[in-house]
This record gives C-alpha cells, structure tokens and sequence, in this order.
C-alpha cells in the first residue's frame, strides 16, 4: 500500500466520520491551545525578565565581589565565614591578580559624600574609585575619547550624559559623548568637623572619556583613580583607612573566561566571601525558569493527554461500527500492518488537525493577549519604563512545530490500541459482525 | 503433480470451532479436487459448513487441519502476510450481501482493492472503468451503492472481485438477495467469466444456479453427500 493511498484513505474516512473526528479534535485543539497558551506566557515572562536583569546587571563574567562581613550584617546569616574570613584585604586582591585564570582586579571605592558640577549643571552619578591598571583587563571601551584614568582625570558612565541637570530651571540637559571630553568636573566632598563646622574640599577632574554601555550601574557611575577616591574618603571620615587590615566593601574581578567564573565564585565563598556574576545569577535564572516552564507545559500536556483518551475513545467505538469494513478490506487482500496503519493514520491525523487549529488558536490568544496587556500598560503609562516589557507573551518558532509534533504523537499513541485491536480482527468474524 | 490441469487440491480439511467446553465440527475430513477453469457449485442446507468451506478455501480462515494446495503451493502453511497475498492476488470473493463500501462510489469500490496492491490512482481508475463496462454499468461509475439497485450493487461487488485479475472466484451465495430475474442476470456475467478461463466456486441453495456448473457438490453436516455427475462444459 504506497503512503499517498494510506493518506488519501485516512482523509476520506475521516471525512466519513467527520462529526465524530472533529469532536475529539476539539479535545485536541483545547489542550495544544493550553500548551501553546502556557507556555508563550511562560516565555513572555522570562524575556521581561530577563529584560530587566539585562538592564540592571552589567557584564556577564565580571565578579563582584562582597566581604562577608556585609551579607552576614545584611542578612544575619552565619553562611560567609566568621571573623577574618572573607576581607578583601590586598594580600586578597594580589593573590586574585597572581591567579591564571584572573585577567583583571581592581577594588571599588565609593565616595561617602560628593557633588559633582559642571558649569552651574549638577551631574547625577555615583562616583567610584578604581584602579586605573585593571580598566582595560575589565573589558571597558570608549565611544568618545580615551580609555585612561590618570591624576586628575575621570571616565563617565554612558547613561551620565542624560543625568545633568539644571538646577535653576529644575530640568535634565542631555550632552553628546563628544561634547564632554576635556571638559572639567568639579567633585566636592563635605565633612562636619567635631565643632559642628562643615567642610568642604573640591577637586577638579577632567573627562578623559565616555564608556560604552554595558548594562548595569556602572553606566551611571562617574570614574576617578582609586588613590584619588582614598585620599577624599580619608578626609571626610579624618582617618587614615588601613586597607591591609580592615579590606575593601568591594572588589571586582574578571576571570579569563565565563567557563571559570563559576569555579572562581565557587571558591570565593568557600572562603568566606560573597560572589556572584551576572552570568551565574543568570544560570540559576534560567533554571527557576525552565521549571516554571516544565510546569505550565505539563498542565498543558495534561490536557492533551486527556484529549487522546477522547481520540482512543473514538477509534475503539468506529472499530465496533466498522467491523464489517475491516473484514472486506482483508477479505480483499489488506495486510494486518495496513489495517493497523489506516487507523493509526486516522488517529495521527485527528492529533495533527487538533494540534493545528490549536496552535492557531493559542497564537491568536496569545496576541490578545499582547495586545490587551500593552492597552493596559498604556493606560498605567509604564509602556516606556527601562526594561519595561511591550508584551506578555513570546512564541519562540520551534513551539507551533513542537506543539504540533507532540499532538500528532499523541494522537498516534491514542490509535495504538484501537489499531492493534482492528489489525486482530479474524477476517470472517468481522465479515459476520452485524 | 501429475494431472498439468489440476488447479486446487484440498485433502482431509477439518474445520472446528470451540465454544467454551464445546467443540463445534464444521468440516470434516473434506476432501477436493479442482482443475483450472472448473465452474463448481456447493449446495447443502444452511449450517452444512459449505460456506466454511469457501473462506478455507480462499484463505480468509484456517482449517484446523488438512491441507489445501493451489498450483502446488500449500496456503495453508503460509504465514499470515503470505496469506493476504494469496487472497490480494489470487481470489476474488463475491458475496451474498454485496459488501460494498457505502460512502464511495461503484468506480471507488471496485478500485479499491487495488489500493492493497499498490497500482497507481490513474491505472486503477481506467481497470475500475474497463470492468465496470464489462459488467454493464460503465454510466453508473459515479452512483453509490444506495443509488443502485440489487442486481447492479452485485454486479459492481463483481467487478470488485476481478480488480486484481484472481484466477479463483469464489462467491457465497451471489444470488441470495436478488430477484430471480436480476439472479439470472448475475448468472450469466458469473458464466461468462468462466468462459472467459477463470475457476469458479460457487456456494448456493439455488439449484437453478447449480445447473449452470459442470459438477455440483452436496454437503451435510460438513461432509460431502454425494459427488454429482460431471457435465459437459
């Protein structure tokens, strides 16, 4: 029997059977619509999600790098170590730069207090301190001038150029990159001396260059030389900060390659720090997502499942009505394998015709659905939010094809038994059957 | 083999059907003997096992035991795939109640049994079209069985039977639901076909029909009565 006879048989039979097929379709149709449904919401919530992580962390392997101290005040948690453990003293920050895997290291220093002015404009950038050595091992560019960070000197943040503001009309002024460079910064930093009197000492530091964006905080951060940001923060606190001993609040190092990043945070907590990179962060991201994926997929597949239950109920009741036919197709020669095959074709193409229409219709949900949640953020006024998601579902292509696929096997599996038991049949008893 | 005609030779054929304890003697120890071209007609009162006989025969069940050799091939040794061969390419059934598919068409019908034998959409249209026009009812290709009467449905079941050119027809009762006027026509088309070479077996009540093939045997209680005297062809 060639395959297009087996395939016009199975279209003509179930045209025969029309009503009856297309009632166990719909169970098809219902639950690859689940399936489709679920899971593009599924997808849509982890591409906003990973929107918003894209635009608050930075790059993917840099490790930032926290002493434990911190997360164990923050969180009361004992998990970091205790005591001397994890302090990011320089012995630390020399062995991480000794290390083969490790292509650059450099700790962060924020100033505790500083205004930054640029002709009556006030900039609105957190400024931090690092070490002008690790800045091309960090992986940074420029888009307008040069990667440098000498004395007196300092790199902006690509999201600084938005965060001018004047002060006096209460509005931000945006600038290019190119207008920027060689201008001079002012930063001044404030301290109350033990009279009460405020002090304040400025510093001028001249724009060497303006960073490509990265994602992440560091776009919003104003760069200046660690020893500059020591030496302001050890005039405001009047104190000589003995780094040896007491560590940084922050370190950032950027392994070789992603693959050893993790086996670097590995060991850092270990040891009693906190680490995390955006890749790793990201890793177990997609693992809470791929469960959330496992589960709305099931709860479709459920419904599918229970829909080839409708399929087998429906082949097991035509077996009975076509007896008669089975026995004529033997008596004329039909294998049992062909016997087997029409209705196990019949049974693929109720799951095939099922999985169509129901994709077709969790596509067009699912674009109602777009569309309804983008009506409804219009009216929140939030469609323009950074990271803000513009729909609440995404259909990747491989889910129509393998929504499709997996009715058409469910739909083949359903006839398994039905096609088994009309192959059995005994020619000259289905001939009789009445 | 010794005699270069013979066709089909059945020997010691027993057929017996359980039901619970019960064993139920369809056949018993039948034995026969065809030559090719041979019109043979079964007659015996219902439950005589002659139609037992024909499904044994065509291969549509198995004997519990004898032996049945057509052209000095043993049907009843083969496996179950070489059995659909033999009835795809060798037999043609024909039976009481016509046992057409009632959703297609007399054209459909009787191609279908080519579809088995993978013969191409096209050439199975022009073999239905030839056979329904050698059987009279070329303008009624397109009819489905309800829009045709008795006489004709037995007729497309006919054309059906020679879809694949069988040497051995066997038909069951063909006459059994028809007129005696639409019987004798169906008659005459079966008398042709013997004519035309092929072997035919024929179970029937009907004498008149028995009269037409060169032997008649009788059956009782599954075994033959007596053997009728053969006739000139």
């Amino acid at each position: 029997m060639k395959t297009r006879d087996l395939l016009r048989l199975v279209l003509e039979n179930l045209n025969r059977l029309r009503f009856r097929a297309a009632f166990s379709a719909v169970g098809v149709v219902i639950g690859t619509t689940a399936v489709v449904v679920l899971i593009a919401l599924g997808m849509g919530l982890y591409e906003s999600s990973m929107a918003s992580v894209s635009a608050s962390v930075g790059s993917m392997n840099e490790i930032t790098v926290l002493p434990g101290a911190t997360i164990r005040a923050l969180a009361g948690s004992s998990g970091f170590g205790a005591g001397n453990e994890g302090v990011i003293h320089l012995a630390f920050l020399e062995e991480m730069r000794r290390r083969p895997d490790v292509l650059a290291v450099t700790p962060r220093v924020s100033l505790t207090s500083g205004a930054l002015t640029m002709r009556q404009l006030l900039l609105s950038a957190n400024p931090v301190g690092v070490d002008p050595a690790s800045i091309r091992g960090m992986g940074w560019t420029v888009q307008k001038g040069a990667l440098t960070l000498g004395r007196g000197s300092a790199l902006l943040g690509s999201k600084t150029l938005e965060s001018f503001v004047d002060p006096r009309r209460h509005e931000t002024v945006a600038f290019p990159a190119e207008d920027l460079i060689g201008q001079s910064l002012t930063l001044t930093v404030t301290r109350i001396t033990d009279e009460g009197k405020e002090q304040t000492r400025t510093v001028r530091l001249r724009i060497a260059g303006v960073l490509t964006e990265r994602g992440g905080q560091d776009d919003y951060a104003f760069f200046l030389p660690l020893s500059e940001a020591e030496s302001l923060n050890q005039w405001v606190s009047g104190r000589q900060i003995n780094r040896a001993r007491e560590g940084y609040e922050q370190a950032s190092i950027v392994p070789r390659s992603s693959e050893e990043s993790l086996a670097i945070e590995t060991q850092l907590l270990t040891r009693g720090f906190y680490a995390i990179s955006a890749g790793t962060y990201i890793k177990a991201f997609n693992m809470i997502f791929l469960m959330i994926q496992a589960v709305l997929g099931g709860v479709g597949g459920i419904a599918l499942l229970v829909a080839g239950v409708g399929i087998a109920n429906t082949l097991t009741m035509a077996i009975y009505e076509r007896t008669r036919e089975i026995g004529l197709m033997k008596a004329l020669g039909a294998s049992n394998r062909a016997v087997m095959f029409i209705f196990l074709g019949e049974a693929g193409a109720i799951g095939f015709l099922g999985g169509l229409g129901g994709v077709l219709l969790g596509l067009l949900l699912s674009g109602a659905a777009n569309i309804l949640y983008g009506l409804y953020l219009q009216s929140q006024g939030a469609a323009s939010a950074p990271g803000a998601a513009t729909s609440i579902t995404a259909v990747p292509l491989w889910l129509p094809i393998a929504a499709v696929l997996f009715a058409t096997v469910v739909g083949v599996l359903s006839g398994l038994y039905p096609a088994q038991r009309a192959a059995r049949l005994e020619p000259v008893v289905a001939l009789k059957y009445e | 083999m010794s005699d270069p005609a013979l066709f089909l030779q059945a020997v010691g054929l027993h057929k017996e059907y359980r039901q619970g304890q019960k064993a139920l003697e369809v056949l018993r120890d039948v034995d026969l003997t065809i030559r090719r071209g041979e019109f043979i007609a079964v007659m015996g009162p219902s439950g005589s096992g002659k139609s037992t006989l024909l499904h044994v025969l065509g291969g549509l069940d198995r004997p519990t035991s004898g032996t049945i050799t057509v052209e000095g091939e043993e049907i009843t040794a083969l496996d179950q795939d070489a059995l659909c061969r033999y009835r795809r390419e060798r037999v043609g059934f024909i039976f009481q109640s016509f046992q057409l598919l009632s959703t297609m068409s007399a054209r459909d019908n009787v191609a279908f049994p080519m579809v088995f034998t993978g013969v191409g959409r096209r050439d199975r249209t022009a073999r239905a079209d030839k056979l329904l026009a050698e059987v009279g009812l070329a303008e009624r290709a397109h009819h489905k069985p309800s829009e045709l009467s008795g006489g004709e449905q037995q007729r497309v079941a006919i054309a059906r039977s020679l879809a694949n050119s069988p040497d051995l027809l066997l038909a069951d009762e063909p006459t059994g639901n028809l007129d005696s006027a639409t019987g004798s026509e169906v008659m005459a088309l079966l008398q042709r076909l013997h004519r035309d070479g092929r072997t035919l077996i024929v179970v029937t009540h009907d004498a008149r029909i028995a009269r037409h093939a060169q032997r008649v045997l009788r059956m009782l209680d599954g075994r033959w009565t007596t053997r009728t005297t053969e006739k000139k062809s």
